[in-house]
């Protein structure tokens, strides 16, 4: 097979710096513009971290659509003293409003922190999904169920749990002081006012 | 415009050929990749396929979990994968390049609403330079065209120019048969009767980007006789601007080494032209480059 580079005349070229300041500067432009819509909360990011422990905190948490299981996963990462598998609570939420979330997460021996919603305006989750081995909040339930089977459960449209598992779901939850140790986090959007990310520190 | 693909292959024929020291064929083969290099944009392919590869390790997930979620969960992956595609294609298919280093500039910044902050900022600034890099990668050949950028393009007589700088080198590398200098060497003669066609097709190209500083130009149009500090000025400016345009006409002599050079002219090497043209891609290549 001839490589692609042949089937048209290859010519030599270089790097014009001067384009390259034509074409940064609008780039990064939009990136500052991207980042200060999202302290305002205009826009709503999907969040998708895995593979990695981190933990969050938030002063008080509002949820709409509760549910909790339990799950045995599978992970493809090894953990020292978890044996590659894991014991994860799976928590989902409909929607989610969260006053002081604070978030870290460690990339390669850098600890990175996100805050927001420390203002009046808090952070608004929808389709939250977390996998947690360590939970701990003061949390008040409005109709909660007990040992509903997992696979029935209803609240997150698609979130549901293996059959014959243990779960609880309620319509609303109040959580303070929530502090949880999670493996994985997916939200189909978020909106993060007040969204500030540094390097470093804890939360 | 050279087919360097051509040119490879040459050396890959000649390395066939004569059995080679391991040294030799490393040097060779760190020669190729180079040049493979600079006739795309390599290092802005690759801060693109970098960017887009923290993005996509960034949120390693569980998939079960992200197809539930839905179109938005996907789009988390789809969008650092046809980052991933951008910066791929920038190396394969560099005749597309600005289409690809703009889409992969966008895709970079739409992964900061999709996929985990475009990786947690990372990726996605390293996408966006990336992008920006391979963007600002051109070739020689292209670099004339974006004239509303620089302003009006002014009116130059290449031939005034070519002729004084041909008379100041004792040499004129456009026509063949106006050939002033020594032309003993049967090798330079084939040479220069070789380039004419070249020369003829690039004339007009040629002539947009001759741009001489205008009080140079004043000069040269006038037609008057010069100082010999004008002169030089002059041919300095002339071959700055040649500078740009000797990789578009690669067998034009001014662009070999002194040596060589003054080889060809006083006939001291009879060698074959395509000798001499490989004499010249090999030699001018590794400095250029």
């Amino acid at each position: 097979m001839a490589p692609l580079g042949e089937t048209a005349p290859a010519r030599l070229g270089r790097v014009r710096w001067r384009r390259f300041a034509y074409i940064l500067v609008p780039a990064l432009f939009l990136a500052v513009l991207l980042l200060s819509l999202t302290t305002q909360s205009v826009l709503a990011l999907s969040l998708n971290i895995s593979g990695r422990p981190f933990t969050v905190t938030a002063r008080v948490l509002h949820g709409q659509g509760f549910e909790q299981f339990g799950v045995l996963d599978h992970s493809a990462i090894h953990l020292p003293g978890h044996n590659n598998k894991i014991a994860l609570a799976a928590t989902a939420m409909r929607s989610a409003t969260i006053s002081n979330l604070c978030q870290a997460v460690n990339i390669g021996g850098v600890s990175m922190i996100i805050t927001a919603g420390g203002g009046s305006t808090p952070v608004v989750a929808k389709n939250l999904v977390v996998y947690a081995d360590r939970f701990s909040g003061n949390a008040s339930f409005k109709h909660l169920t007990l040992g509903q089977d997992a696979s029935t459960l209803h609240e997150v449209p698609g979130v549901r749990g293996p059959a014959g598992a243990f779960a609880l779901h309620a319509t609303s939850v109040k959580i303070t002081n929530l502090q949880q140790h999670a493996f994985s986090t997916t939200a189909s959007s978020f909106t993060l006012p007040g969204f500030r990310l540094r390097f470093g520190g804890g939360c | 415009m050279i087919a360097y693909g051509a040119g490879s292959g040459h050396r890959r024929a000649e390395q066939r050929q004569t059995p080679a020291s391991l040294g030799e064929s490393l040097t060779s083969a760190r020669r190729a990749f180079r040049i493979w290099r600079s006739t795309r944009p390599f290092w802005g392919g690759l801060l693109v396929i970098v960017g887009a590869s923290e993005i996509l390790v960034s949120e390693q997930s569980m998939l079960p979990v992200v197809t539930h979620i839905g179109v938005q969960g996907l789009a988390g992956y789809l969008i650092p994968t046809f980052m991933l595609v951008c910066g791929v294609m920038l190396w394969f298919s560099p005749i597309a390049w600005i289409y690809h280093s703009l889409l992969a500039i966008l895709l970079a910044l739409g992964s900061w609403i999709t996929s985990n902050f475009g990786g947690f900022f990372v990726g996605m600034l390293i996408g966006v330079v990336g992008g920006a890099l391979a963007f600002a990668w051109t070739t020689d050949a292209e670099y004339a065209s974006p004239g509303w950028l620089r302003g009006k393009p002014r009116i130059v007589l290449p031939s005034r120019g070519l002729d004084l700088l041909s008379r100041l080198k004792g040499l004129s590398p456009w026509r063949s048969e106006d050939h002033g200098g020594p032309t003993e060497s049967p090798g330079a003669a084939e040479l220069c009767a070789e380039q004419a066609p070249i020369a003829e097709d690039n004339r007009l190209s040629w002539a947009s980007t001759l741009r001489l500083p205008p009080t140079l130009h004043r000069t040269v149009r006038s037609g008057a006789a010069v100082s010999r500090a004008t002169a030089a000025r002059v041919s300095a400016s002339a071959r700055k601007i040649m500078a740009s345009a000797r990789l578009i006409l690669p067998s034009v002599p001014w662009n070999l080494p002194a040596a060589l050079h003054d080889g060809i002219r006083a006939g001291a090497e009879h060698r074959r032209p395509t000798e001499h043209r490989r004499d010249f891609m090999t030699v001018i290549r590794p400095s250029r480059l």
